[in-house]
């Protein structure tokens, strides 16, 4: 027996939710930049200083980069009239502009933040915040992936495994879409919630995964009880049969064209 | 980004996008840091907080020979430092209810991961880095910040102790 072989079967079965953690990565690495640039300027500048550091800190938000615009609009203003059919080639503004659409379609609310990760390989990483008017609290995180339909490990996403996932379930929609939901809290942050509604559409070649949760990076330590979404809501997000890879509803792209506080969340790469 | 290979973690070419580089290597990464800590929700937090240090000096990743070497290293002195887990805000990401388990025997696996546990830290970091990803010592060496000779004398010590759980173990090295 090989350990080389035993330690390859140990973990065989380990995998990432990978667009996740590559966003919440760089978070995380945004914010430890932010931080070495604080303590940099800290260390040489004057009580004067300090104070002017930490006034830019408390207006910019500790998720936000130098120079992105934030607005902050009742989704009513992302609502659209019927769809023409006509489809367009999908760009992050129109992705984003539709995820708002649609969260105005199943909520009413503020949404604010609305950034794309532009240039990610071909597939779309759209999020933004979202306060619903239904309950008092916090912003939460509303995300949305369009990934190929085809994991990278030919894995289908199409089941529920108790170990890892809560409130789970799966069913087949009519028009023959796999749509899976399920929650995912932390144990080593047992505030923190997140659902999730995660579609597979072979005949569309595409997955879409719509996140919810109950905080956001603006404030980490603020939490609502509940994500800002709840299943039917993502479910019926996640459901619109106009998601693609490629192409995306024309109207779309022209409400993506009139954000003015889109930012590219790539930008600070 | 699919046909970007997932395992080894050895970078194949230079990546694109530090979204592309995490799909590349994110599972490998991951099943790294399940062997170390043995644990699934640290593994996790390990993982995430490899990339986020990755992130943070890109340049340098993308600059290093091999990226995806660079980060497990990031990740292997994280693993073998306490203060990760207070300064770290964990996520959850795991979609382990992808796959189903490919063990062919669930009974050695745990068995293997319990006898993982007993190691000390730098023992078991020391192993999986020369048999998981069948390193060369000089590489474990510098992953681990010990010298050559503490790196075959902890690995040879190491494989002594597993053989007693697991007599049939091969001499690899």
């Amino acid at each position: 027996m090989l350990l080389h072989d035993s330690l390859d079967d140990a973990v065989a079965d380990v995998s990432a939710d990978l667009p996740a953690l590559a966003a919440t990565a760089r978070n995380q690495g945004l914010a430890i930049r932010r931080r070495r640039r604080v303590l940099a300027s800290v260390g040489t500048a004057t009580a004067v200083a300090v104070l002017a550091i930490a006034a830019s800190i408390v207006g910019t938000g500790i998720d936000r980069a130098p120079g992105e615009a934030d607005i902050s609009t009742s989704t009513d203003t992302f609502a659209v009239g019927p769809l023409s059919g006509r489809t367009v080639p999908i760009t992050d503004r129109a992705a984003v502009a539709a995820l708002a659409s649609a969260v105005s379609e199943v909520a009413t609310g503020n949404a604010t933040q609305l950034r794309g990760l532009d240039n990610w390989g071909g597939l779309t990483n759209v999020q933004l915040y979202f306060a619903p008017d239904s309950t008092h609290g916090p912003v939460g995180l509303v995300q949305l992936n369009l990934l190929r339909f085809q994991a990278p490990a030919g894995r289908t996403n199409d089941h529920c495994g108790p170990d890892v996932y809560e409130e789970c379930s799966v069913r087949q929609l009519p028009s023959g879409d796999i749509l899976r939901t399920y929650s995912s809290p932390s144990p080593s942050t047992p505030r923190w919630r997140i659902r999730v509604a995660d579609l597979l559409s072979p005949t569309r070649n595409v997955r879409v995964v719509v996140r919810a949760a109950n905080t956001s990076d603006s404030d980490p330590g603020a939490f609502r009880t509940e994500p800002v979404l709840s299943f039917d809501q993502l479910a019926e997000i996640a459901s619109l049969p106009w998601w693609g890879l490629q192409r995306i509803p024309v109207e779309y792209v022209d409400l993506g064209n009139r954000l003015t506080g889109y930012a590219d969340l790539g930008t600070t790469r | 980004m699919t046909d970007l290979l997932d395992e080894p973690v050895t970078a194949v070419r230079r990546p694109q996008s530090f979204e592309e580089f995490v799909v590349a290597t994110g599972d490998r990464m991951l099943r790294t840091a399940v062997l170390l800590t043995g644990d699934r929700q640290l593994a996790e937090d390990l993982v995430q907080s490899a990339y986020a240090q990755a992130f943070a000096r890109w340049r340098l990743v993308t600059r290093a020979d091999n990226p995806a070497a660079y980060t497990r290293a990031i990740l292997t002195r994280l693993f073998l430092s306490d203060r990760r887990r207070k300064r770290v805000r964990e996520l959850p990401l795991l979609d382990g209810a992808d796959t189903p388990s490919k063990s062919r025997d669930p009974s050695l696996r745990l068995s293997l991961m319990e006898a993982l546990a007993t190691l000390p830290p730098v023992d078991r970091a020391v192993l999986v880095l020369r048999y998981f990803h069948d390193l060369p010592v000089a590489e474990v060496a510098d992953q681990t910040g010990l010298s050559e000779s503490a790196c075959r004398t902890r690995a040879s010590r190491a494989l002594a102790r597993l053989r007693t759980h697991f007599p049939d173990l091969a001499d690899e090295a």
